[in-house]
């Protein structure tokens, strides 16, 4: 067990509660032969048959993964029982609410609370599971056991290593199989079920799970060991722009993203980290309870004003009810099928003659996996228009309001402006929201209306949008109306017929037709 | 592996109850054997315990009845050794697939080795 925040807040466990129980006959070697070990009970007298699972500390490895505490199980001390991958928290214990004792209870509404805040977080590590068998990634906790268990041979570690390696390490002895091993460590790499060591970075002396590996690489592509460096790089970055890529071209690419890849042991290659690429974090140090969003601790003084926003538009679980959304903004029309994760906008403006722009009808946004299911424009060389941004706009104009209590938005109270108004800097989470933009909410501070929303984007000039018009949907008042001062006059963005859980026509999640009707 | 909680001493029962009013305010979705005792338990206690509980079947769950809550709770029983001897088996995964999957989760106990192993995720070696 850990110190951490799980078992703090919110419901407060003395985790130095503990009783001595009789340790596990598997964990005696590693724990110097102890035959008592200290334990925070969760249960008394009663649980259920299966107490529960727990997962093997060593594959637990990626920065999106943390470990809080383990359990007494039958394998190994270091096995982890309640942990957490991106926004998936493993709470291994089986027992349900009435088998708990008290501090289990606690536990269990600690886990919820804790992973509410993980709305952006998503896993990065992969394996390939054992279900089928054949398509299991080469185990690299086998591996690992393997080249210490004193009952090993030099056929197990042969077996676990594709040609022509299975070979090489099959004629040696044992100890003379694991130093070979080894000593070709650094170039460790999978394919299929199999380990290899890869020719390639042998040759080029380079550890391939190594901090600045890819950017010595790269370095590498304008030199003699080009071809070489080239397919080392498709290799270790299959998400990566690709072997055909030009060295200036892997240049532009990798120095935005440097920062946020990180290693996946099981697969051996570099991943993105998304969540420190949008923080423009380093995914090394953004780690545990740095990873989630929202506050840990809300300002009373903050939450009461977003509280009062909250509830003059529309009240604080007003959206729950929300499954389909319209409306227009312009010559275009968009829904919203939030249960299914949808987001669809129909254009049906023309472009004036002696206009540059891109022509466009249907563009289709799949806001739960936060990929394009259909853009807009195109096809290559002309751009493509995606929905991203018009369904960010959407969740940070009308809808900005009342998401002010969600457990991963941000609050704090600022000093009120010139007209006497409220201030609150709000930061919204999401796969879809700017990491690194910030809004200051103007509400007047007896009703809760916003008055004015200061975006402040991570480059470039912050802009207010003045709220000059709201709309009543279903129980939800929205502003609607937004207008910009600009040199030349002013911006007026307005969004006008919006409906609360209309009918959908069929085809939303696809279709390239016009559906929605035209203004 | 199997985790062990429960150990032959017996404590006095002495701590206070959970203070309900200690929790954010949430929007908890069950999912689970609503039918089945310890079912009916879960939604109990979290109904006791946040601002609105969805109670939602395991076997006929799909990702869209979860969308809008803030935190899915997911109770599976064990069925990775099943899959993994009946490789034609049909498999239900109740939170679908893993690229679609936008909900912060809690997964109790053997649930989450269902779900690692059917999302090709950490967590099945155990």
């Amino acid at each position: 067990m850990r110190e951490h925040v799980l078992f703090q807040a919110p419901h407060a466990i003395d985790v130095r509660a503990t009783v001595d129980v009789e340790t596990p006959k598997q964990w005696r070697d590693k724990l110097g032969g102890a035959e008592k070990v200290s334990v925070v009970r969760l249960c008394d007298d009663k649980g259920p048959k299966m107490p529960g699972w727990c997962a093997l500390a060593g594959g637990l490895q990626g920065p999106e993964i943390e470990v809080m505490c383990g359990g007494i199980n039958t394998k190994q001390p270091t096995a982890a029982g309640v942990w957490r991958q991106g926004h998936l928290l493993h709470f291994g214990f089986e027992p349900s609410p009435g088998e708990f004792n008290e501090t289990g209870r606690k536990l269990l509404l600690n886990a919820i609370d804790y992973i509410a805040r993980f709305v952006t977080d998503r896993p990065i590590v992969r394996v390939n599971s054992f279900t089928p068998p054949e398509q299991m990634t080469a185990p690299k906790h086998w591996l690992e056991f393997m080249m210490t268990f004193a009952k090993a041979t030099t056929e197990d570690l042969a077996g676990m290593f594709a040609e022509p390696w299975k070979a090489q390490i099959g004629v040696l002895e044992l100890a003379e199989a694991r130093a070979f091993i080894e000593q070709r460590r650094p170039a460790l790499c999978v394919e299929g079920r199999k380990f290899l060591f890869d020719e390639d970075a042998l040759a080029l002396g380079v550890d391939v799970a190594k901090a600045g590996v890819l950017r010595q690489l790269v370095d590498l592509l304008r030199g003699e060991q080009q071809e070489r460096a080239m397919r080392l790089l498709a290799r270790l970055l299959p998400d990566g722009p690709g072997a055909g890529t030009t060295p200036n071209n892997w240049g532009y690419w990798l120095k935005p993203r440097e920062d946020a890849l990180c290693f996946d042991v099981h697969f051996r290659i570099w991943r993105l980290d998304p969540l420190a690429f949008w923080r423009g974090a380093k995914s090394a140090e953004l780690l545990g309870p740095a990873r989630a969003d929202g506050d840990a601790h809300r300002d009373p003084a903050a939450a009461e004003l977003a509280a009062k926003v909250v509830a003059h538009h529309g009240g604080e679980r007003a959206l729950d009810d929300l499954k389909t959304f319209a409306c227009r903004f312009g010559e275009i029309r968009c829904c919203w099928d939030r249960e299914h994760g949808l987001f669809r906008l129909e254009n049906s403006g023309t472009i004036p003659k002696g206009n540059r722009a891109t022509a466009w009808k249907v563009a289709i946004f799949d806001a739960a996996a936060d990929a394009d299911v259909l853009r807009g424009g195109g096809p290559e060389p002309k751009p493509f228009v995606s929905g991203r941004g018009w369904f960010r706009e959407l969740q940070e104009r009308l809808f900005l309001p009342l998401r002010l209590l969600e457990p991963g938005t941000s609050l704090r109270l600022l000093p009120d402006d010139a007209d006497g108004r409220r201030c609150l800097e709000v930061r919204l989470a999401g796969r879809c929201a700017d990491q690194r933009k910030a809004y200051v909410l103007h509400v007047d501070p007896r009703s809760g209306a916003l008055h004015a929303i200061d975006e402040m984007p991570r480059e470039g000039r912050p802009g207010t949008w003045s709220i000059e018009g709201t709309i009543q949907v279903g129980p939800l008042t929205l502003p609607a109306k937004f207008v910009r001062k600009t040199a030349s006059g002013a911006d007026v963005d307005e969004y006008v017929e919006a409906a609360w859980n209309p009918k959908l026509p069929d085809g939303i999640e696809a279709s390239k037709e016009m559906l929605l009707g035209v203004k | 592996m199997r985790l062990h909680l429960s150990v032959g001493l017996l404590l006095p029962l002495c701590a206070a109850a959970q203070d309900p009013s200690l929790n954010r305010k949430l929007h908890v979705a069950f999912v689970g054997d609503l039918e089945s005792a310890r079912g009916a338990d879960f939604v109990q206690f979290l109904r006791q315990q946040f601002a609105r509980v969805d109670s939602v079947e395991r076997k006929t769950c799909t990702p869209d009845q979860l969308r809008t809550a803030d935190v899915v709770v997911l109770d599976w029983a064990q069925e990775i050794m099943a899959w993994s001897q009946d490789k034609t088996m049909a498999r239900h995964n109740p939170l679908g697939v893993l690229a679609r999957w936008d909900r912060p989760t809690v997964m109790i106990g053997s649930a989450g080795l269902n779900l690692a192993a059917d999302w090709n995720l950490p967590g099945t070696e155990g």
